[in-house]
């Protein structure tokens, strides 16, 4: 399993890099009225228009201003592209699937729902992403109990 | 005494070098500070490069630019990078002995270039070819027509203009509406390949290396 790791307010999180399509510095984003305040509009990709979610908002986390370094990760997911926004893209790490534990009962900062599973890269703890849960509408993804979907 | 003055020598250099660290850093730190105009500035900029990033490359493979023009009633297209010039009509000089479809050769630009009548290397409609493009001229080769328009078109060094009737368009069509032309057409020339549509016309695409190569070109007569 090959993941992406990145920072979200400090904290390392990971995605699977299956998804990944690519990752692009921040450009300025196009706002598209009537959105749920995690999508802050979207991006025109060579053409295609991709909705770009912030993932701190997404993750319950308290909201940051965009800075230079700020990334987008473009996933794509059943055809359909998503960006999302991060702190900072870190790393492309490979791990074994055995190393991939399952979430841990609490965690402080974040609903469990969005959380796949848990990998020790060195010596910190790096959350695993959900993306179907991410990508899902708000008030599914939210309903969401570990292990389903 | 020589010792000590070469040590210091060298913690001044060590102090200067300490000097640029510090003054680099601080350039460093300021860059990376930038005020709020900047930042939009650099986030719009991002943006832009983005919409067009890589649209060159994806749109030269799958995209081809053709021009199109009219010869003999039909709809015809070449590929813009085999095309060198589109010159207005010029005196065209025939040349004895050569097929009917080397119309003979002109000056182009202080060189003399052969000018293919694709038309009779298509085997069109001639006689509406005539009509149509020559007005009162009757002449068979097509000598002091009414002006017309020359595509220079030129692969691998061979160089060669073709006399069309009506310039069409600057083209750009996706690859995949493009097709091979069916086999049966294939078979009696080389010269169109593929096709794609136009409207509700059919294009039909010449490929300008079976033109240039086409064995009908070769001059090989006696005259006794």
């Amino acid at each position: 399993m090959i993941l992406l790791t990145f920072f979200l307010n400090g904290v390392q999180y990971a995605l699977d890099v299956e998804y990944v399509e690519e990752v692009i510095p921040l450009p300025a984003i196009t706002s598209v009225a009537k959105l749920p305040p995690f999508f802050r509009g979207m991006i025109n990709l060579r053409g295609t228009a991709v909705p770009v979610m912030d993932l701190r908002l997404r993750l319950g986390l308290p909201a940051a201003a965009d800075a230079l370094e700020t990334d987008i990760v473009v996933m794509k997911v059943a055809e359909k592209k998503t960006g999302l926004i991060v702190d900072k893209v870190l790393n492309v790490i490979e791990i074994q699937d055995a190393q991939c534990l399952p979430p841990p009962e609490f965690h402080d900062e974040i609903d469990l729902a969005y959380i796949a599973g848990v990998v020790q890269i060195g010596a910190d703890f790096v959350s695993l992403i959900r993306l179907d849960a991410l990508l899902a509408p708000a008030q599914t993804a939210a309903g969401l109990q570990p292990g389903e979907v | 005494m020589h010792k000590q003055n070469s040590e210091s020598a060298e913690d001044v250099i060590w102090e200067n070098f300490r000097k640029r660290a510090e003054e680099l850093q601080a350039r460093s730190r300021s860059m990376r500070r930038v005020s709020a105009d900047e930042k939009t500035r650099i986030f719009q900029d991002r943006a832009h490069a983005l919409r067009q990033e890589k649209d060159k490359p994806v749109g030269d493979q799958d995209v081809l630019y053709l021009i199109s023009f009219y010869v003999g009633g039909e709809f015809f297209g070449i590929e813009v990078k085999y095309l060198q010039e589109v010159y207005e009509t010029a005196q065209v000089t025939e040349i004895p002995c050569t097929p009917d479809v080397l119309t003979g050769v002109m000056n182009y630009r202080g060189a003399v270039l052969t000018m293919i009548d694709l038309s009779i290397l298509l085997d069109l409609r001639r006689d509406t070819y005539r009509k149509e493009a020559a007005g009162p001229s009757k002449d068979v080769k097509g000598q002091n027509m009414s002006p017309e328009k020359v595509l220079i078109v030129a692969h691998a060094g061979i160089k060669a203009g073709l006399r069309i009737e009506k310039l069409d368009d600057l083209l750009t069509l996706p690859r995949n509406v493009v097709q091979a032309v069916s086999s049966f057409f294939r078979d009696k020339n080389q010269i169109v390949k593929r096709e794609a549509k136009r409207g509700n016309r059919p294009l039909l695409i010449i490929d300008p290396e079976a033109l240039l190569n086409d064995e009908r070109l070769i001059v090989n007569e006696d005259v006794s």
